[in-house]
């Protein structure tokens, strides 16, 4: 695959609390793959993401989106580009959940941020392909976080960005959700000029739906590459430093942790 | 497809039928009562009569001076609640009155002329919420830490107000406790705060697609478009102005700034397009109401119009507390 490069990290560098998570990252985003991120808690995968979307500043290095530094993006028009799935946060003001949906399509509305029909409908298809039809006028406060996690997606997809930035899309979801959930981002997402990236705990999920994956170890290592070569026990032992076998010869390989 | 806005605007159409309601009750009532259906009479014919003269240059003025506080309080408390992200934000909670009371007091102790109170008032609120974002404001803003620091400078602000009292001459003391607990009696020109109101609500209503975005989080609204630090600049110059504003023409009046945008959320949700007009619409009828009591009910004394806003406002700010942390999440 070589498609055009949607997103460029060039020797990035990531501190937290003093402590080096990442060094000198080098990574090409390109359209139509799926990345996934691996890494144990607290290695910076947040951290990373959040530097990817330009929502943070890295200690060294820098991160363009189609070849232009993110940081000289206005915010509006990167919205358009990049579009980054969170996890899920307190408010004490709630919206409905169509509300919340349709405030995705902020980035591409009129001076006056008044939706058109247009708007209304994308966010219509959002909530039906994420299952929240009827719940429409809820108070999204009023939502089990499996439904929550649900409505942020929606968000997301109404947002169309041309990048998806997801940290732990399948929190708080059932296992079916799961599956469906990564289905559908990874039908809309990983498709030509598009692409996704997702922080995932979950690593025989990364092995099935990510073309590529990075490891993030947390002390400023990483490896990356395709799936296929990455996605060994081997890689796994030294990421999590964990007791790790491969659990059933298939098509999908699939590890468990002892 | 609908717009969801769409039908929400007959919530605003309501509200405007109850502020000319209250506004007529207010002019009716008071040491002479008008029939309503002279009042219409009297607002725009001159009969030449001592009613004409009391609704004209008695009642008008301040009824519509209370209107216009009220709604400037409420858009002023809506605009402190996005900052905050939780429904308790109200600049009397936050101390910005106190630091309004400080001032005034302090020019009334020293027996400068009434033309300065205002003056000393807007400065005091300023800089109350100048002191509030320099002690509370670490690189973003959080909700707890603003409300604490909010709540300890009120508690500062009050015992120096006490202090103050204390130094205070007898024949002073009436018009401070006045004036501590809200006083319209002197708010006789209504332009004032509609010009104000205006300024805000316009203000208000050009930020208000970033602020349905804000109250989501800092990152999520960046992460949509908005470029959340000038966004909260504005904001907090708004509402600071705002408040300062609203103290320097009617006192240390509490809690509208809490109440009226809890009631509008109630009916019509928390899009800030029809928030902020039915917030302030809400004020209005809100702070004329309790102006109305104030100086009926017991006349021909006169109570602080706070009074009857801080009675009505703690049950429901204890309320929204409890359903803020009452659950956990």
């Amino acid at each position: 695959m070589s498609g055009e490069v949607l997103l460029r990290a060039r020797s990035l560098s990531l501190t937290r609390g003093g402590r080096r998570l990442c060094s000198k990252l080098d990574l090409d985003i390109e359209a139509g793959s799926c990345w996934g991120i691996l890494g144990p808690n607290g290695a910076g995968k947040s951290t990373l993401l959040h530097t990817l979307a330009g929502l943070d500043r890295p200690q060294e290095g820098e991160v363009s989106c189609r070849a232009r530094p993110v940081q000289a993006w206005k915010r509006r028009e990167l919205a358009r580009e990049l579009g980054v799935l969170f996890q899920l946060e307190e408010s004490g003001l709630s919206s409905t959940v169509f509300e919340t949906v349709l405030s995705g399509r902020h980035p591409h509305l009129g001076s006056f941020g008044w939706e058109t029909a247009g708007d209304l409908a994308i966010a219509q298809e959002a909530i039906e392909l994420t299952g929240l039809s009827g719940m429409e006028k809820r108070d999204s406060s009023t939502l089990s976080g499996g439904e929550r996690q649900r409505m942020e997606i929606a968000a997301l997809l109404a947002q169309r960005p041309r990048l998806a930035l997801l940290d732990e899309p399948t929190n708080h979801l059932d296992p079916g959700h799961q599956l469906d959930m990564l289905r559908l981002l990874r039908e809309r997402f990983a498709a030509p000029s598009r692409g996704l990236v997702m922080v995932l705990h979950d690593i025989n999920l990364a092995l099935r739906f990510c073309d590529h994956l990075l490891l993030l170890k947390g002390d400023g290592s990483w490896k990356l590459g395709r799936t296929r070569q990455i996605g060994t026990g081997e890689n796994l032992f030294w990421l999590f430093q964990h007791p790790v076998t491969r659990c059933a010869e298939g098509r999908v390989p699939c590890f468990s942790f002892l | 497809m609908r717009h969801p806005l769409r039908g929400k605007f007959v919530l605003l159409a309501w509200l405007s039928a109850a502020s000319c309601a209250a506004l007529a009750l207010s002019l009716s009532l008071g040491s002479v009562s008008i029939p309503p259906a002279d009042l219409w009479q009297l607002l725009w014919h001159d009969d030449g009569s001592a009613y004409y003269r009391i609704v004209h240059e008695l009642r008008l003025p301040r009824t519509l001076s209370a209107f216009g506080v009220g709604a400037v309080l409420a858009v002023a408390g809506v605009l402190m609640q996005v900052l905050l992200r939780n429904p308790l934000g109200d600049p009397y909670i936050l101390g910005v009155s106190g630091g309004a009371a400080v001032a005034v007091l302090g020019a009334m102790l020293l027996g400068l002329p009434l033309a300065w109170h205002a003056p000393a008032a807007f400065g005091g609120a300023l800089v109350s919420m100048l002191l509030l974002f320099a002690l509370a404001h670490r690189g973003n803003w959080n909700t707890a830490r603003l409300l604490l620091t909010g709540v300890v400078l009120a508690a500062g602000w009050s015992a120096l107000i006490s202090f103050i009292l204390s130094l205070s001459p007898q024949g002073r003391l009436p018009g401070m406790l006045f004036w501590l607990m809200g006083d319209l009696a002197d708010a006789l020109d209504p332009g004032l705060p509609w010009l104000i109101l205006l300024a805000g609500l316009t203000g208000g209503l050009l930020l208000a697609p970033r602020l349905n975005l804000a109250v989501r989080g800092t990152l999520r609204a960046r992460a949509l478009g908005v470029e959340t630090q000038r966004l909260h600049t504005q904001i907090y110059l708004l509402a600071s102005l705002l408040t300062a504003a609203a103290v320097s023409i009617a006192g240390a009046i509490g809690f509208v700034g809490l109440i009226a945008p809890h009631m509008v959320r109630l009916k019509a949700g928390t899009d800030h397009r029809i928030l902020l007009p039915g917030a302030a619409l809400a004020g209005g009828i809100l702070l004329v109401l309790a102006d109305t009591a104030a100086r009926t009910l017991i006349a021909p004394m006169q109570l602080p119009v706070g009074v009857f806003t801080a009675m009505l406002g703690v049950p429901v700010f204890l309320y929204l507390l409890h359903r803020s942390y009452g659950e956990p999440v």
